[in-house]
């Protein structure tokens, strides 16, 4: 069994706005293990980034955060002191966001920028801290570092400054890393090289990674396991292989069907009618239900419960209830089913 | 054939600061009643190219042709109701302050398109409901709206002086994927209903493929290919272009553990190379050699 790096059990958050409450997370559990990249997959509004800014202690103070569970290596986070967790969020829980530009100071050369979070956390002093800034840089593929880290961000290409981001939150060798949206601002090349630098990393700095998108493109080419997320709920969680092979939920189906592909293109793209929910008011029943083709009369009234298809797999659906009506998903998403079918086979042989 | 609505030739465009040529005499047409895709990384010059066919960005050489007539020569007042654009983040370029009604009646006032109060009023009822939204967004702001309904309230405002042609700059790209299905499904039909033309800019190749039918693709100012989308991306003859359809990543993880990308080194373009056509018009930079 997989060590756990991060356990979160039964978180909610509830912002209180001028407007009211939101209610924006609803009982979430999450396990990050050691040594895997878990994505995060949701679309504005559904509580992805919100869940890891909670895991993090990041959210404003208008947010109010319980959880049963919400642990890092063991030790409780909703019990730490503010330092404490400051300190553990610049070492051992390390951040890059979707903006490289607004996680670099313009003003400071990109050395000191790198070194700074030595000197606070490790005491480093000059030659050292130049040499560690130096193999960081030379790390994300950054060649002649030295004459970079003199320079000011704004002197950078854009997938510079993406890899001086990754060198950052990489440098002092943190054991989890939480990339939010990290590749989402990028043309498709550099994409494919951060993402292929994001891997190369994990495997050399032995790192988890928490990783949000709503680019089931990116979620394929780098996730281990996959959780997705609909307003404030994570509706289906399994490996890449089971989510993308074997999707059990309507709302995974969408997704997967909303991408265009190559073969249809004379065909109208799939596209779910309607917008989440408003989470000013807390869903009654499935939150997914009035955009659910395949709803059922208890949708609209009771929450689905979890289902756990295997030890990896699970979903809330009330299709999975063994009293709900035959059902058949949509043709692109059985053609999925039946590749999976192949894959289990071809591994029993 | 029918005349192009669009037609560039030889344009140019330099940025004296620092020298950079931007765009490097580039070339094409965009037939009347087609979805041209003009895909590029940031840096390709597809955005300067745009903003010169507009009117709005410099021209250092070269001509664009709107309906046959050079832009310089073209009526300012008939261009600007003719062409109109739809841009990335639809919430910046709506006015924060101003009702959704008021924002949409904008064209409509500026061409005296409604006699009165009352037809006003319609149209923009008629224009909401075009676009998928009701009257009940009339009196609402912009922020009531999610992203994709701002980008309905963006496409709706573009349409109120029925134009001709709309320049898309990057509408999807900030917005959700199942919400980005809804404006380009939106988008082709309203372009069928309304014999539109449009330009479409993107970096997203996958919607390109599916809403264009013609695509252009732009590396360092150049036209690396172009062509009917079903060859450049059934066929991509260009190393850029090969590259680039590499790089796009697919929902399908047996598919990405396993693909290849292929690199592509900008000393492959030399300053000598011409599009050559190597059948039913696709077009390659430097020939087969590309």
């Amino acid at each position: 069994m997989a060590e756990e790096i991060i356990r979160i059990r039964d978180l909610h958050v509830t912002f209180t706005e001028t407007s009211g409450h939101v209610y924006a997370v609803r009982g979430v559990d999450l396990t990050l293990n050691h040594g895997e990249t878990l994505a995060i997959v949701g679309e504005s509004g559904s509580g992805k980034s919100v869940t890891t800014k909670a895991l993090l202690g990041l959210l404003p103070t208008n947010a109010r955060v319980t959880a049963e569970t919400l642990s890092y290596q063991g030790q409780e986070l909703q019990q730490l002191r503010r330092r404490d967790y400051d300190q553990l969020r610049g070492r051992e829980l390390a951040l890059i966001f979707q903006d490289p530009l607004s996680a670099l100071n313009p003003t400071m050369r990109i050395g000191k920028q790198l070194g700074e979070v030595l000197v606070v956390h490790e005491h480093l002093k000059k030659a050292a801290l130049q040499a560690r800034v130096a193999a960081a840089l030379t790390s994300v593929g950054l060649g002649d570092a030295p004459e970079l880290a003199r320079k000011y961000p704004h002197e950078l290409s854009g997938g510079q400054r993406q890899r001086v981001v990754i060198a950052m939150a990489l440098i002092a060798h943190p054991q989890v890393l939480v990339a939010d949206e990290p590749t989402t601002a990028l043309d498709v090349t550099l994409q494919a090289q951060v993402l292929a630098l994001i891997k190369a990393q994990k495997t050399q700095q032995d790192l988890s990674i928490l990783f949000i998108t709503h680019d089931l493109g990116v979620v394929a080419n780098i996730a281990d396991r996959v959780a997705i997320m609909y307003a404030g709920q994570i509706v289906e969680c399994g490996t890449a292989e089971e989510i993308f092979y074997h999707p059990q939920h309507p709302y995974t189906w969408a997704l997967l069907e909303a991408v265009p592909d190559d073969s249809r293109a004379d065909e109208t793209l799939f596209s779910l009618p309607g917008t989440p929910p408003d989470l000013h008011q807390e869903p009654v029943g499935d939150a997914f239900a009035p955009r659910n083709p395949y709803a059922l009369g208890i949708d609209f009234r009771e929450a689905p419960p979890r289902t756990q298809l295997t030890a990896t797999h699970w979903v809330r659906s009330w299709l999975l209830d063994p009293q709900a009506p035959a059902y058949e998903p949509p043709a692109a998403i059985q053609a999925r089913w039946h590749e999976y079918a192949k894959m289990k086979e071809a591994a029993h042989d | 054939m029918t005349e192009p609505i669009y037609s560039v030739r030889d344009l140019s465009v330099t940025f004296k600061r620092g020298h950079i040529q931007a765009v490097d005499h580039v070339s094409f047409s965009v037939p009347t009643g087609s979805i041209v895709g003009l895909v590029g990384e940031s840096g390709s010059g597809k955005t300067t190219t745009a903003r010169a066919m507009a009117g709005i960005g410099p021209i250092t050489s070269g001509t664009v042709r709107f309906a046959g007539q050079p832009l310089n020569h073209v009526n300012r007042h008939i261009f600007r109701k003719a062409v109109q654009m739809v841009f990335q983040d639809p919430f910046e370029s709506l006015n924060p302050r101003e009702k959704v009604g008021d924002i949409i009646a904008e064209g409509i006032d500026n061409y005296h398109l409604a006699k009165d109060a009352a037809e006003r009023r319609q149209r923009v009822i008629a224009l909401l409901q075009a676009v998928g939204l009701t009257a009940n967004a009339l009196n609402r702001f912009p922020h009531e709206f999610s992203g994709g309904q701002r980008q309905r309230i963006g496409i709706a405002r573009a349409l109120a002086v029925e134009p001709e042609f709309l320049f898309l700059d990057e509408p999807i790209s900030a917005l959700d994927v199942s919400i980005q299905a809804q404006i380009v499904n939106l988008l082709k039909r309203l372009q069928q209903t309304r014999a539109l033309t449009y330009l479409f800019i993107a970096h997203d190749l996958s919607m390109v493929r599916y809403l264009c039918d013609s695509v252009l693709v732009m590396y360092h100012g150049r036209i690396v290919e172009s062509g009917p989308t079903a060859a450049v991306y059934g066929d991509p003859r260009h190393r850029y272009t090969q590259s680039l359809l590499s790089a796009v990543p697919h929902a399908d993880p047996v598919y990405e553990a396993h693909k290849q990308i292929i690199t592509f080194d900008s000393q492959v373009i030399k300053e000598a190379d011409t599009l050559v056509d190597v059948g039913g018009g696709h077009l390659v930079l430097g020939g087969t050699n590309g």
